[in-house]
């Protein structure tokens, strides 16, 4: 085998590995695109269910709010309660605050 | 302050047994976009100038304890009331000196983030976003609702019958009006589409029984977000997986998820689903 055929057989052996190793690489778990056709339907549903937000993330939602002021201050008459008023800027009661 | 003494026992147990308490968004009492009715506005400027006079600490993002008759009684600033102590204290405080009598919540408690009415014939999707981060953004998650009607619906549907193996891309302005809120919790919350540089959603058609139409969707959105209001917008990707479930001329099923989503170096996950009557 001539030194030019040696070359061109073992740069031709690197292009091979290199893809073989580059394929490995772009299956790997860094770069998983999702599920198969066959599973996307459960696991689509599965990680919707997984991302919801727990009831110890909605404790917020176990106080008795009231959302206007005039409303508090009537119920605080009524019930001679004083009020608790928390003013903020974005949407406390979504977390897009 | 929903991430700490909010979600306190504590202090749940106090502002249910002894007070009203009330919230309110500072952008619906400012400006002409806000839907705050004038009255309202002034009862909120009525409380901060009571607190001007009384030389307790007022602004935009605090906590207000307003006697009986809505006037204003003691208020912390936010860096103060995010301790629970510090809020604890003031709550008692007020206990100690109004006397309530104690009971049950005035308001039964129930969901704060609740969705928008469906329009005729149209579709709500709910929208989850969790950072990975557990910073003071990242202790819960944010929530969007997102109600399509039905001349934009019907637009991420195939125009002609669908059968197995069939792709098309969804509407890009109906999916960008989704796609714009996958972003993880921040302060800003400035949605617009215009943030969106690139992105697209394809669905492909992997079941069909009689009517009931199965297809898979893939897609990503890639956009610019800030995570303060104003400041220098970094760079968000996200790619997206999903199914779209639907019988001809009727609202779709639609759930989304991201695979990788990141906004600068922070990771986040989102998940859309459309709200079932049950759930609402």
């Amino acid at each position: 085998m001539s030194a030019f055929a040696r070359t061109a057989r073992l740069l031709s052996t690197a292009v091979i590995v290199g893809a073989v190793v580059g394929t490995a690489c772009a299956t790997g778990p860094e770069l998983w695109r999702g599920p198969s056709d066959v599973d996307v339907v459960r696991w689509v549903r599965k990680t919707v269910a997984e991302r919801q937000p727990t009831a110890e993330e909605r404790r917020f939602d176990d106080i008795g709010w009231v959302t206007e002021i005039r409303t508090a201050v009537v119920l605080g008459k009524a019930h001679q309660r004083p009020i608790f008023l928390t003013t903020g800027d974005g949407r406390i009661s979504t977390g897009r605050c | 302050m929903r991430a700490g003494p909010l979600s306190d026992r504590r202090v749940i147990d106090l502002l249910n047994r002894h007070f009203v308490p009330v919230y309110i968004v500072n952008e619906e009492y400012a400006g002409k976009g806000g839907s705050a009715s004038v009255e309202e506005r002034a009862a909120l400027q009525r409380v901060r100038q009571e607190g001007y006079a009384k030389k307790l600490s007022v602004g935009t993002v605090h906590a207000y304890v307003l006697d009986p008759d809505g006037h204003t009684h003691d208020s912390l600033h936010v860096a103060s009331a995010l301790q629970t102590s510090r809020l604890l204290a003031m709550l008692e405080r007020a206990v100690a000196h109004f006397k309530p009598r104690p009971g049950s919540p005035i308001v039964t408690p129930a969901r704060q983030s609740t969705p928008p009415p469906a329009p005729a014939n149209g579709l709500v999707l709910h929208l989850i976003s969790r950072s990975d981060a557990r910073d003071s953004w990242g202790h819960f998650p944010a929530e969007n609702w997102i109600a399509l009607r039905r001349e934009e619906w019907s637009r991420l549907l195939p125009r002609d019958s669908a059968n197995p193996g069939q792709t098309w891309e969804l509407d890009r302005e109906v999916t960008g009006r989704i796609l714009t809120y996958f972003y993880p919790q921040t302060e800003n919350n400035d949605a617009r589409t215009e943030r969106i540089e690139a992105h697209s959603l394809t669905a492909k058609v992997i079941a069909v029984n009689g009517d009931l139409v199965t297809a898979r969707v893939d897609g990503f959105v890639r956009m610019s977000h800030a995570f303060y209001p104003g400041r220098t917008a970094e760079p968000l990707q996200a790619e997206v997986v999903g199914v779209l479930t639907f019988v001809p001329a009727q609202p779709p099923t639609l759930q989304l998820v991201t695979t990788r989503a990141a906004h600068g170096t922070r990771r986040f996950n989102v998940a859309v689903s459309t709200v079932t009557l049950d759930a609402r």
